[in-house]
């Protein structure tokens, strides 16, 4: 390929406006549209779980669980600050209650889950349903 | 001064028909010992490509446009890092917040120029650039405020804006504002 049309770079990815270079798929990810990371997760005997094998998350690593309700994501390649998106789903326990999903803290290895009762705010509360989360951002 | 060569080209000599495109490229004529063909220079920023033996290479654009990117089928072009974000997989925009002091902090976004302040529980994320038409997808976590649990809704959808309104769930239909953790987040999917 010739000098006239580079492999976009990492920078040309981030900076999202260059028309004369080719987007790889090793750099397609560093878009700031790009999902970052996701994932989806079950409790099963207390302990969260990754759903699926390889393919069935992207950019994490592993679950660490917090305690009821609390879930850590951990990232495989972290973000660059702590300053990114993260949205997740909602979750209930099903044919009892719906609970509410929040982000907690953010690092840049990782982020903290929080699934609470609505009636008892603040109180954690492990659903039973399948929960996901897609973070975005820079790494 | 011309070399034998070239003389010999300009007159027709090797059998070519005509050079009259300055700088175009040449080629093999249709046979081992034919004349030369010229393909010509193409436009900035196209690529020579091959079509096959027996068929003269031609110069075709290669860079997807973002209507190519919108329809997502083409097979024979490539993304731009400035046309990626048109394909309809790719987040449109993006943001988390947390209010501190009564005022909307962003914590880090993409495509939004600011957060408004609309009322309290209601926050208006402003884009960059405008959606086609307000039938955009947007996903959000819950949240909270010091006291409760937050429920996020989508309240209005226009093409340059989105008033989302967070919900408390304990005192259902009231509103409030999130607490300055920035962990009020949203996504957005659609056409621009």
């Amino acid at each position: 390929m010739s000098s006239h049309f580079p492999v976009a770079t990492q920078t040309d990815q981030e900076a999202g406006i260059s028309l004369g270079s080719f987007v790889s798929p090793a750099k397609q990810s560093f878009h700031d549209s790009a999902c970052k990371a996701w994932c989806s997760w079950t409790i099963v005997t207390g302990t969260p779980t990754l759903r699926g094998g390889a393919g069935a998350q992207y950019n994490v690593t592993s679950l660490t669980d917090g305690g009821a309700g609390a879930t850590a994501i951990n990232f495989t390649t972290n973000f660059s600050s702590v300053n990114f998106t993260c949205v997740v789903s909602g979750a209930s326990i099903p044919g009892t209650r719906p609970l509410i999903m929040s982000t907690g803290t953010y690092a840049v290895g990782s982020v903290d889950t929080a699934t609470v009762d609505p009636d008892t705010p603040f109180a954690g509360a492990d659903p039973t349903s399948e929960v996901g989360a897609a973070c975005f951002g820079d790494r | 001064m011309a070399s034998a060569i070239e003389n010999e080209v300009t007159n027709g000599m090797l059998g070519v028909p005509t050079l009259t495109t300055a700088y175009g490229v040449l080629a093999a004529g249709t046979t081992a010992t034919g004349p030369v063909q010229n393909i010509g220079t193409g436009t900035a920023g196209q690529a020579l490509a091959g079509a096959g033996a027996g068929v003269l290479p031609a110069f075709t654009a290669i860079l997807a446009t973002q209507a190519q990117q919108e329809t997502g089928t083409a097979t024979d072009v490539y993304v731009s890092p400035g046309r990626q974000q048109y394909h309809p997989t790719s987040a449109k925009a993006h943001s988390n917040w947390g209010i501190v002091a009564g005022a909307p902090v962003i914590g880090t976004s993409l495509n939004v120029s600011s957060l408004t302040d609309t009322a309290v529980g209601q926050i208006t994320v402003n884009f960059t650039t405008s959606f086609s038409d307000a039938n955009y997808s947007v996903v959000f976590s819950g949240t909270f405020s010091s006291t409760t649990t937050l429920a996020m809704t989508l309240t209005t959808a226009t093409t340059s804006t989105a008033l989302i309104s967070t919900n408390s769930t304990v005192t259902p239909f009231s509103l409030a504002d999130s607490d300055s953790g920035k962990r009020t987040s949203c996504v957005f999917f659609g056409d621009q």
